[in-house]
């Protein structure tokens, strides 16, 4: 079921950002931009180690665990649910550190700072899960629950990612 | 036509329509819906269909076929699971198979004729159905195999002797405490098959021995008149005190069967575990019998009650008698009628247990068997080591050895625990593919060779038979004290007594110590002590009884050798090597040898006592009288040259090389057997992993890190050595690093607990500010 839902929204997501990226296209070329686009302005090196740690981190969770869902019948086991697990400690501490550092960047009201915090949301929900998966209290069922929570937070933080840096990528050009 | 081919015709007619005769079945009616079983008052009728009055003065034994059959249709009992592994389309998950063991030339062969990995089937063996039932009958419960039609029967079979080994009904629904299985075995093993019910269920007593009667006697021949004391014929003596006065007896029938009939066959326990320690199996201890899960209708197809069994079998509810079927809710079909739960059942919580190990592990791998330990744990089992018979013979309880838990995946790929057998017999080899040799046709061609003791045993039983000793004779060699036992062998013990001069002493045990058989005295004396002279005598008059000696008996003593000449003892000169003590050897041209040649003696001290049968010395030196006997000449090989011996034990295959020495390897034919384990279920409180993760995820874990070495009659530094995780097929370094892994756990938990509550933190502190936001408080505030 997971695995049908998530090819869906990918496909779904993919869709409506090719239309989307079509009709600015369209409008791009009948008004010819007049002004000269803007760089955005560098970072600065914590926020590049912060930022590249935090990418890194979220593409290796994202194949691992996607890879098993979608492509084996086989939950993750052996040394890429060993590294998933390493990676997830490294990925909840650059989120923490980024959201800590970085987050009044992202207090005004548009679409793309309403992503980040979704993404914020649904990482803490993977870090949560994650952490009562593995703590000696919940039974089986409770378990299986917290399990499928952390594949579908899993999903939609891949989702808004995506959404985040289309919006962030569409702002960038509009600079 | 004449009158005498009139009376020919009629007697054939008869005859034909008695041997044609079969079971008279009136139409089954469906159950009435009563759930009590009704009181079986019942005639016995014999295997010709006629009613047996208990009274005649030769009684034939009472026959299932036609006892029971007018109620319930024997022919379609006969296909069910217990009774012919023949007629079965699908042999199912692996169980346990037949061993056919043979000490004396170390052979364990997986036996069945069920299509499983590992196993031989008996054909591959030469083993006839009637070969099969006298090495197995005593725990088979009788049936198609044990009862061929007339042209199943192999010419050197007894079937006309011995009668066919009917189902035997009684053996599972006998409610009497009567029912006795060491008879059932008894009688099997006198070849007494058609007397083998009626002595079990006892309802008579059974005389006689069909084994021991000629090749040509049937059951019409009755009493062998000629002989009351060894060939006496099988004969029955009814209980009449069970039979009423319309010759009817009363069966005290159980439609199911209790646990206590199950287990005649099917018990299985560790080898050095004492009854006081024996637990149950956790549903008899909640009142759950085995028929209440392992059920059958009239077919006798019976659950086996495994996962993936509905694909072998279109039983009904198959699927739902299963671990998982009664304990969780997995297998509840769209009907919504709730099965689980059946019987009481508990729903397991696993609280603590992450959903993976659900996923990838049996419930018997938790639950059931011996908990993992640094090496596997022996166990016997009723079928394997001849349990539940009981009676004066005694047998060797290590043969075959079959250890538990190993687990390995399943065909739904979850590990599961089993039981295993290594197996161990002499073969030859052919393009790679090893064949067994009849073990008899072994111990014919490597004779004394597989017995090194043989040779001291017929001399100590030998000295036993001199009246004038009134002392057990017993062989000292070093610290080693060698003794005859009951069946003629050796026992080896510890000897911590004064030393003796010579390296093999012949000596005499009394109940306060232990003399040598010949003490010392002077040589030169003439005439001898009286004592000392006959003692020399009657020693070597009896050695000159024993068979094939390497020369004439004497005993050298120092400068000196006493002899017998034409029953006289005589004396001369020793020209060799003086000895100092009194030695008994044989001599041959004036040589003197050992009364026990350096290889069997070496060979002695490496075995007995120990539970390898076989040094490697002694393997080559097999493999090589094999490879120049004629015995094993096969059409199929060209030459000898291309035919090589081998001897598959511990997990290795054992050959001589091209420089004559013994070599061991690995093949696929020296690989154990297994078959997985379901019983017994040990409660949730000592299940795996109720200690924590550690049961089984830490670096030296029992689970992953079992030292599983190769069991079999060779005495070899060359035996298989294994690790659990390798039957898991399991990767050693991750295993490792994973184990390693869970010391870290808690600082994970905790960074993790830690970072989870800042970000809680900061998506908080933006929430409220949001709040603020929209509420104006923000602005406000500023």
């Amino acid at each position: 079921m997971f695995s049908i839902i998530s090819s869906v929204s990918f496909l779904v997501l993919v869709i409506i950002l090719l239309f989307h990226s079509s009709q600015k296209q369209q409008k791009k070329s009948s008004m010819k931009a007049k002004s000269a686009s803007k760089s955005t302005p560098p970072l600065s090196p914590t926020a590049q180690i912060v930022l590249g740690g935090l990418s890194l981190c979220f593409f290796y969770l994202f194949l691992s665990g996607f890879f098993f869902s979608l492509f084996s019948t086989h939950r993750m086991y052996g040394l890429p649910l060993m590294l998933h697990l390493i990676v997830g400690l490294l990925f909840a501490l650059f989120l923490c550190a980024f959201l800590i550092l970085y987050s009044d960047n992202f207090s005004s009201f548009c679409f793309q700072n309403l992503f980040f915090w979704l993404f914020a949301l649904s990482g803490l929900s993977l870090v949560v899960t994650s952490l009562l998966m593995m703590l000696p209290v919940f039974v089986y069922q409770t378990q299986k629950a917290l399990f499928e929570i952390h594949r579908y937070s899993a999903l939609i933080s891949v989702l808004i990612s995506v959404l985040f840096l289309y919006t962030a990528f569409l702002e960038n050009e509009s600079k | 036509m004449k009158a005498h081919q009139i009376r020919i015709l009629v007697l054939s007619l008869f005859l034909f329509s008695i041997l044609n005769a079969s079971p008279q079945q009136k139409p089954k009616r469906p159950w009435d819906g009563n759930r009590t079983v009704p009181v079986h008052n019942i005639w016995l009728k014999d295997g010709f269909n006629e009613k047996i009055i208990p009274t005649e003065s030769y009684p034939l034994p009472y026959s299932t076929k036609y006892t029971c059959a007018p109620c319930h249709n024997y022919s379609q009992i006969q296909n069910g699971l217990h009774f012919n592994p023949l007629s079965s389309g699908q042999d199912g998950r692996p169980g346990e198979p037949w061993v056919w063991v043979d000490p004396d030339t170390g052979t364990a062969l997986p036996v069945s004729f069920r299509n499983w990995p590992g196993v031989f089937h008996p054909q591959e063996l030469g083993l006839t159905f009637w070969q099969f039932t006298l090495l197995f009958g005593r725990h088979m419960a009788g049936g198609k195999v044990s009862e061929p039609e007339l042209e199943e029967q192999s010419p050197e079979s007894r079937w006309n002797v011995s009668g066919p080994l009917e189902i035997n009904c009684l053996a599972c629904h006998n409610n009497s405490r009567k029912q006795s299985h060491s008879e059932w075995a008894y009688q099997v093993l006198r070849q007494n098959f058609r007397w083998a019910a009626t002595a079990s269920s006892g309802m008579g007593e059974v005389g006689g021995m069909a084994s021991r009667l000629s090749k040509t006697w049937d059951i019409y021949d009755g009493p062998n008149p000629d002989d009351s004391q060894y060939a006496v014929a099988p004969y029955v003596r009814y209980d009449r005190t069970q039979f009423n006065s319309k010759h009817e007896v009363f069966m005290d029938i159980n439609h199911q069967p209790d646990d206590d009939r199950c287990l005649v066959c099917h018990s299985v326990s560790p080898a050095s575990q004492t009854q006081f320690l024996a637990e149950k199996d956790a549903h008899t201890a909640a009142g759950v019998q085995c028929v209440d899960c392992h059920r059958n209708d009239i077919s006798h197809a019976m659950i086996r009650g495994y996962e993936g069994e509905s694909q072998h079998t279109n039983l009904p509810l198959v699927s739902e008698f299963t671990c998982r079927g009664c304990h969780l809710r997995e297998k509840t079909p769209k009907s919504k009628i709730p099965s689980a739960g059946r019987l009481g059942a508990p729903y397991p919580f696993h609280k603590k247990i992450p959903p993976v190990h659900l996923e990838k592990l049996s419930c018997t791998a938790c639950h059931s068997g011996s908990l993992p330990k640094n090496s596997l744990t022996q166990v016997q089992t009723s079928k394997a080591h001849r349990l539940g018979i009981y009676g004066i013979a005694r047998w060797d309880l290590n043969t075959p050895v079959i250890q538990e838990p190993v687990f390995i995946r399943d065909s739904n790929g979850r590990l599961t625990p089993h039981r295993l057998m290594w197996p161990s017999y002499w073969g030859w080899i052919q393009n790679n593919k090893v064949s067994p040799l009849n073990p008899d046709l072994v111990q014919k061609t490597a004779g004394l060779l597989l017995k090194p003791e043989s040779k001291a045993a017929d001399i100590l039983s030998a000295l036993a038979q001199i009246p004038e000793l009134k002392a057990n004779p017993v062989l000292i060699c070093s610290d080693q004290l060698y003794s005859l036992n009951w069946d003629g062998g050796l026992n080896a013990s510890e000897y911590s007594g004064e030393p003796f001069e010579s390296p093999m002493t012949w000596a005499l045990r009394t109940d306060r110590s232990i003399i040598p058989l010949i003490p010392e005295f002077d040589p030169k004396t003439d005439p001898l002590d009286r004592d000392i002279e006959y003692r020399i005598q009657d020693t070597l008059e009896t050695l000159n009884t024993i068979q094939d000696p390497a020369g004439s008996p004497a005993l050298v003593y120092k400068n000196r050798v006493f002899e017998m000449s034409d029953g006289y003892l005589e004396n001369r000169e020793w020209k060799g090597e003086a000895q100092e003590a009194p030695r008994l050897c044989w001599l041959q041209e004036d040589e003197m040898i050992d009364l026990i040649p350096e290889f069997e003696l070496n060979t002695m001290k490496e075995t007995i006592g120990y539970p390898e049968r076989f040094t490697e010395e002694q393997v080559k030196k097999i493999l090589l009288t094999l490879s120049v006997s004629p015995v094993f000449e096969q059409p199929e090989t060209k030459s000898k040259a291309q035919r090589k011996y081998v001897f598959i034990s511990s997990g290795q295959m054992y050959q001589i090389n091209d420089n004559g020495s013994l070599e061991a390897a690995k093949h696929p034919a020296a690989e154990p057997v297994f078959w997985p384990l379901a019983h017994q279920v040990r409660p949730a409180q000592q299940s795996l992993g109720i200690n924590g993760c550690s049961d089984c995820h830490s670096v030296d874990s029992k689970f992953f890190f079992a030292q599983i070495s190769g069991q079999g009659p060779i005495k070899s530094s060359q035996t298989a050595q294994r690790s659990a995780h390798s039957f898991m097929g399991l990767g050693w370094a991750y295993q490792k690093l994973f184990g390693l892994s869970f010391l870290a756990r808690p600082l994970l938990k905790i960074a993790l607990a830690v970072i989870a509550l800042l970000i809680a933190g900061v998506i908080m502190l933006q929430f409220f500010k949001t709040l603020g936001y929209f509420t104006g408080l923000y602005e406000k505030r500023r």
